[in-house]
């Protein structure tokens, strides 16, 4: 059983979020009324945010960006009739997220040119050198770095949800198009595997 | 609370996610135990780890370029419309006299047909007739 609460580490900020939130409705709106400099500037904001939840998915920088222009013009042909039943943002991660799954698939019917990148013994990942402190610690995040990019695709999704764009399990459950309890499951299961990644390199240390 | 219970919790408790019962429970765990109090304190490192994933960034004229694109695709859509709308209703009026056979009107022209014998307007009603009825 999956036992769910947020609690708002920053009540100060709610406020601030709701305008936040308020700000997002009216540029959508205006955008549903065909306001180009709207937009415009609705992009600028979340271009970034977009392109990185993309690439973290699908760990192609020209997909990414393709898809990431794909998601905005969905956005400007969208935008009339956008209901507010959720955060503006919450509809583009879920109209970028519904891409990439659609591209991923497109992708492995034709062969899948992407590595492998399935997250193997953490052993593998070593390098004979661990001669310093410093270097062993540079080695950890990179294979860490590394590992991250292994993860699942739903289990990357959901951490850099979370992680990075500070969404709720509840928001990224409707994102990801699941149930609370997946993800928590998704974000702890990747927790765990990065975690014996980072065990494992810490206990064949000297 | 037994460590593999708490283990299960400390992602969530991490987010800030359980309620307020659990979220004690999983605390004072983590204050009792070294074990779990380690794996709260890697999966602290692997956030930090997580926000220091590399990030790419788009051109900065992308919004600008993306703006253009959507309007020129709106032009193509609604190109019509670059007509003056006055203009394109009299043409559409005109464009539909000229195909009056598609409306039933066109069927009891004769009434219309006044024009003195083999007269172009004779002629033309004569055909529309025909041809409405045909």
């Amino acid at each position: 059983m999956v036992v769910i609460k947020r609690q708002s580490p920053a009540a100060p900020g709610g406020n601030e979020s709701a305008s936040m939130e308020d700000i997002d409705f009216n540029t959508i709106k205006a955008i549903g009324r065909g306001d180009r400099s709207a937009f415009e500037l609705f992009v600028k904001k979340y271009q970034n945010p977009v392109v990185n939840f993309i690439f973290r998915y699908v760990r192609d920088r020209f997909t990414a960006q393709d898809l990431t222009q794909e998601v905005f013009l969905k956005v400007f042909q969208g935008a009339g009739e956008f209901e507010p039943r959720g955060k503006v943002s919450n509809w583009v991660f879920t109209i970028a997220f519904n891409l990439c799954a659609n591209e991923l698939k497109r992708q492995k019917r034709r062969g899948y040119p992407y590595p492998d990148l399935s997250l193997g013994d953490p052993a593998e990942l070593e390098c004979p050198a661990h001669d310093q402190a410093g270097t062993r610690k540079k080695e950890l995040e990179e294979d860490l770095m590394a590992a991250l990019d292994r993860l699942p695709e739903n289990q990357r999704a959901a951490l850099w949800l979370r992680v990075n764009e500070d969404l709720s399990y509840l928001e990224i459950s409707q994102v990801l198009n699941i149930s609370l309890a997946g993800v928590e499951s998704l974000i702890f299961r990747a927790r765990k595997q990065l975690r014996q990644l980072m065990r494992g390199r810490n206990g064949s240390s000297p | 609370m037994h460590c593999s219970k708490a283990c299960e919790k400390i992602s969530a408790y991490l987010d800030h996610e359980l309620d307020s019962e659990l979220s004690q429970q999983v605390a004072h765990h983590i204050g009792q135990c070294d074990d779990c109090r380690e794996v709260f304190q890697d999966f602290q490192k692997i956030n930090a780890t997580v926000r220091e994933w590399p990030k790419i960034e788009l051109a900065p004229d992308f919004a600008r370029q993306l703006g253009r694109m959507v309007e020129a695709k709106e032009g193509q859509a609604t190109g019509r419309l670059s007509v003056p709308w006055p203009l394109w209703r009299f043409v559409q009026s005109f464009i539909r006299l000229l195909d009056a056979t598609r409306y039933s009107s066109a069927q009891t022209l004769d009434e219309f047909n006044d024009f003195p014998p083999f007269s172009m307007g004779y002629i033309y009603f004569k055909l529309l007739d025909q041809s409405g009825r045909g």
